[in-house]
């Protein structure tokens, strides 16, 4: 290999988030009205995504009830706003510890089952949720679902600054911020200890017991990690719509956060930004085209399973041999591994 | 005498079938204890019972004087106990400077909580991975992952993992079963070098490991301990003859 093409494929990573990130930035400058709610929207998704990776990529968890924090965020930030407190922060940080707690709850129950019924347990927690969405008048207004979110405000020192999040552009650059913050901090935590431990609970749960490491607290933190994340992500689609139904509580939601990652795949963090990208693309175009908008989803979701088992991201690295730090767990997606 | 494990009346049923019955086992400090019997004897089971693997039906269990009866693996562990199965368990898909960090990392809880400083650039941990290799022999580079090691080596790099959480006490299944005559000579070389002064229960087949390494034979048939005592007495018991030595030379 020569030393231009190496220097070619360190440069290409920096070189591609930045290219990214201005991409994003100028969307509000060159795009007016659908284009930028429909990023926006892709940026969210990704969040969404990026918290299940945490679980499938990180854990080995594969959850099909993660809509349950989706739509929990959801559901507490438009509350908070609509009820309590209209400041950005303070309804940002107890929807998120919101979500953390009911988590934590759900969690130690949910974690003491494995693969199938763990499964299982996720999906039966997010249709109560929905059942409970979907039964409440008073809080959550039934099958209407809450109408009218406003969006939050800006503490009054950025506010003097001319920063605001009730234009478009404003709430577009807060969606930008916060994915950003997202996988940064999920791309340092999978490369700490923390999340070495939590690879070697993905790859042999059992071997981390005899070694004397408390798997189910370790597996525990993971799981309100990645609910938190999940529960900022439906915060912020509840803000950029302006509403929040039990929809986001269904199990198609939670089908649709996991065909996100299972097209972009668990082989590196861009996987679910991909993923949920397409996911989105392929939906936004598709609903424009027929009502069975979801056929195309499911013939892109059958191409990826043929052709690419372990994601598009994978095909990439493969091509360009940028080889992931850690081997994706791919076939936790296709079969949970049952424990002897 | 001062004993690191302590075994009293240790029973476990399995439905109406009695795998071990009320086995009364102290192991000094620093000794090395064979488990021989013939296969469905109980050793396995003895060792999963110690190990932690598996509950109790009746008896006591205690490491270097702490009742840990009902205590799961995991305590077991931080008090000192060491595992290695029959069936190779490693971090197959990991590297191995990964697989070997995990055994250290277990014996600092608190730090694992970090969740911001990259691992790859904590230089101490490292380096005593590496150095942990190459007390085992592993002359491969350190980003190798493990499956593509030999089986012997997957076997050095279970006992690397093993000595990493810095055990007190070691419980070692059947070390050297499936390997090649070369494999053999050299774990066992390994692990006269590097579990000396460390408390070691080992079950194993191979009487010429058995004789290199162990200061005390323990005999079990059925479940029951039927001869206890250096390797030459034991060997010289007519029960034992009988029960294990005859059968394994006719097997």
């Amino acid at each position: 290999m020569s030393a231009s093409m190496l220097t070619i494929r360190a440069a290409a990573p920096p070189l591609g988030l930045l290219a990214l990130a201005l991409a994003l930035l100028s969307v509000p400058v060159f795009s007016l009205g659908t284009g930028m709610e429909y990023t926006a929207d892709i940026m969210i998704y990704s969040i969404m995504a990026i918290g299940l990776y945490v679980q499938i990529a990180l854990l080995g968890l594969v959850n099909f009830g993660f809509s349950a924090f989706f739509g929990l965020g959801g559901y507490l930030g438009a509350i908070l706003l609509m009820r309590f407190s209209n400041g950005l922060f303070t309804s940002l940080a107890l929807t998120v510890a919101g979500v953390a707690v009911v988590a934590a709850a759900f969690g130690a129950i949910a974690l003491k089952t494995r693969s199938t019924a763990f499964t299982m347990i996720t999906l039966t927690f997010s249709q109560l949720l929905y059942v409970v969405a979907v039964a409440d008048d008073r809080w959550t207004s039934g099958v209407n679902g809450i109408t009218g979110v406003p969006r939050p405000k800006l503490p009054a020192l950025l506010g003097k600054l001319g920063l605001t999040l009730e234009t478009d552009a404003g709430f577009y650059y807060l969606t930008c911020v916060a994915l950003a913050a997202v996988v940064l901090f999920v791309w340092v935590l999978q490369r700490s200890r923390l999340g070495s431990v939590f690879v070697g609970i993905r790859e042999n749960e059992e071997r981390m017991v005899v070694l004397g490491y408390r798997v189910q607290r370790y597996k525990l933190v993971g799981f309100v990690i990645s609910a938190a994340i999940g529960g900022l992500a439906g915060y912020l689609n509840a803000m950029l719509f302006g509403f929040v139904g039990p929809g986001a509580l269904f199990w198609t939601t939670s089908g649709e956060a996991l065909l996100m990652v299972i097209l972009g795949g668990t082989a590196s963090l861009a996987g679910p930004v991909i993923g949920a990208s397409l996911f989105i693309g392929i939906s936004h175009y598709a609903v424009s085209i027929t009502d069975h908008w979801r056929l195309f989803v499911g013939l892109a979701f059958i191409a990826v399973v043929l052709f690419a088992p372990q994601g598009l991201v994978k095909i990439v690295l493969d091509r360009f041999r940028i080889l992931p730090r850690r081997p994706a767990p791919t076939e936790a997606i296709a079969a949970p591994r049952e424990l002897p | 005498m001062t004993h690191a494990l302590e075994l009293d009346k240790v029973s476990k049923c399995f439905g109406e079938f009695r795998a071990v019955q009320e086995v009364d086992l102290d192991v000094p400090l620093q000794q090395c204890c064979a488990l021989l019997g013939p296969n469905g004897a109980g050793k396995t089971t003895l060792l999963n019972l110690i190990g932690g693997q598996l509950a109790l039906s009746a008896g006591q269990i205690r490491v270097n004087g702490h009742d840990v009866s009902r205590e799961p693996a995991g305590t077991r562990a931080k008090l000192g106990v060491g595992r290695s199965f029959q069936k190779t368990n490693i971090f197959p898909k990991l590297t191995l400077v990964e697989n070997v960090r995990l055994g250290l990392q277990a014996t600092t809880p608190a730090a694992n909580w970090n969740a911001w400083r990259a691992i790859d650039a904590d230089q101490g941990l490292n380096a005593q991975a590496r150095a942990m290799l190459a007390r085992v022999d592993i002359r491969r580079p350190a980003d190798t992952v493990a499956e593509e090691l030999s089986y012997g080596e997957q076997r050095q790099l279970e006992l690397a993992i093993t000595l990493a959480t810095q055990p007190r006490i070691v419980l070692l299944d059947e070390p050297t079963a499936g390997m090649s005559p070369s494999e053999t000579a050299l774990i066992l070389e390994l692990m006269v070098e590097l579990l000396d002064g460390l408390t070691v229960v080992i079950v194993e087949h191979d009487l010429s490991v058995v004789d290199r390494v162990a200061d005390r034979i323990v005999v079990l048939e059925r479940g029951s301990i039927i001869a206890d005592g250096t390797p030459a007495d034991v060997k010289a018991d007519s029960r034992v003859q009988r029960a294990y030595l005859k059968g394994a030379a006719h097997a």
